[in-house]
């Protein structure tokens, strides 16, 4: 089950590192040892291939409470955390976990349960890797749509943007700093239902017969299905955001769009996030039917969609952070 | 503290064979001589009883693993009271644990 994952040990007491390394010699790891956190998050910045961190959290020069923030900020890929905690110490475990860590092991560790919740943090990292397989989905529909170069970055940069923003100031959205980043991860998948609409529609130059839109406009009930059916199978809350981004992102606040024509706080909350990305995103970028707009002129439009198309409290962290929003749109133009 | 049921507990618990039950007394021993000399060290001088309370924190996670848990509840409460500024006689609960690894410290080899 293990296959060759490199594990790093982060401890202060030699005693435990050589403990843990002794008892991780019997399955297949790698085993890399730091003594304290510094130290730690130097190795995890050299070796991307570290994807396994074993914790203590009272360490000297950075704790471990320190390792597990910095590391949550700087992923590149997921790290599977496990922090070592005393029985007792609800309070420290309650705040590791809150800060990112995702297990826990109590001392003495038993080898038995080491074996088990490395094994649990492996199946996560897999399940990253099926997530990784369904970007590149969305990749795929991108190259078939005229949308390429670096729409699907700019998108999910806007929407971590957006959701980032949001989580700070509205809490009655319900968005965590992690949904937050789940929202962004997803938002690639908007428009994977573009996959099934066919080549006349998906790349006519001109603007499209009220058929014709009426084809194109499927392209969210199919890929939010599509999403659906997949989390049914998997239980993902990762591939569940992406269904309510698939499905609903054409959605307006004001009870006017499509599939369902939902109205206000009925469309989730991701959607109504993405939304606004993807209008922004679409109004500054050329397509084959027209030139790009400006950021002012998006801005107008997107000003006068406030309530309309679009949730007020999303047009008003734009409009806070526009210069965000250019930054993006420059560093990922084409 | 007795060399002999650290042994055991280090083959029983953790199942390592003679050459790694080897290393980790040696680690162990080494660990707690250092824990034990800092954390003595912290109660002499003025470092805060914050610096007690870390090193008690350290004691108890090494004698946990060691298999010594009622040792660790002693280690437990100095980390505890020294957290919340109790004033106590830590040097006396530290030398009963001291006095209770003698033989573990004492440097002769552990059978």
């Amino acid at each position: 089950m293990s296959g060759s994952y490199k594990i790093l040990i982060a401890d202060d007491d030699p005693a435990q590192r050589t403990l843990l390394s002794m008892c991780l010699e019997q399955g297949d790891y790698t085993v890399i040892e730091a003594g304290n956190g510094e130290e730690a998050y130097k190795v995890l910045d050299r070796d991307q291939d570290v994807r396994l961190v074993i914790t203590d959290l009272d360490m000297p020069v950075l704790s471990g409470f320190d390792l597990i923030r910095r590391v949550r900020e700087s992923d590149l890929r997921y790290r599977y955390i496990i922090v070592l905690t005393s029985s007792e110490e609800k309070n420290s475990l309650v705040n590791a976990l809150s800060l990112g860590a995702d297990d826990y092991l109590a001392k003495p560790v038993m080898p038995e349960e080491l074996r088990l919740r490395l094994e649990s943090g492996i199946r996560l990292l897999r399940l990253e890797i099926q997530e990784d397989l369904i970007l590149s989905m969305a990749k795929l529909a991108e190259y078939r749509s005229d949308e390429t170069g670096y729409h699907l970055e700019r998108i999910h940069h806007y929407t971590r943007t957006l959701a980032r923003d949001l989580a700070g100031k509205h809490p009655q959205l319900g968005i965590s700093s992690q949904m937050a980043e789940e929202i962004a991860r997803v938002s690639p998948l908007h428009d994977i239902g573009k996959v099934a609409i066919p080549d006349a529609i998906l790349h006519k130059p001109g603007k499209l017969s009220e058929e014709e839109f009426e084809v194109m406009k499927t392209h969210s009930a199919i890929g939010g299905q599509l999403l659906k059916d997949i989390h049914s199978k998997s239980g993902s809350l990762y591939l569940k955001v992406a269904y309510e981004v698939a499905m609903y992102h054409h959605e307006r606040y004001n009870g006017t769009g499509y599939p369902e024509g939902l109205k206000g706080e009925e469309i989730p909350v991701a959607a109504r996030i993405v939304a606004l990305a993807d209008m922004y995103d679409a109004m500054t970028s050329e397509r084959c039917y027209k030139q790009a707009f400006s950021h002012e002129t998006a801005k107008k439009i997107i000003t006068r969609e406030r309530g309309e198309h679009l949730d007020p409290r999303m047009v008003d962290s734009f409009l806070a952070q526009e210069d965000v929003w250019l930054a993006i749109f420059d560093r990922f133009s084409e | 503290m007795e060399p002999a049921n650290l042994r055991v507990h280090f083959e029983t618990t953790y199942r390592l064979d003679d050459s790694q039950v080897e290393v980790m007394l040696e680690s162990s021993v080494k660990s707690l001589k250092a824990t034990l000399s800092r954390l003595d060290a912290a109660i002499e001088g003025d470092h805060g009883l914050k610096e007690v309370s870390r090193l008690g924190h350290s004691l108890k996670g090494l004698l946990l693993n060691m298999g010594e848990r009622e040792w660790a509840d002693l280690a437990r409460l100095i980390e505890q009271s020294a957290a919340v500024g109790e004033q106590r006689d830590y040097r006396d609960i530290l030398r009963g644990i001291g006095q209770g690894a003698e033989k573990l410290l004492s440097g002769k080899k552990l059978l």
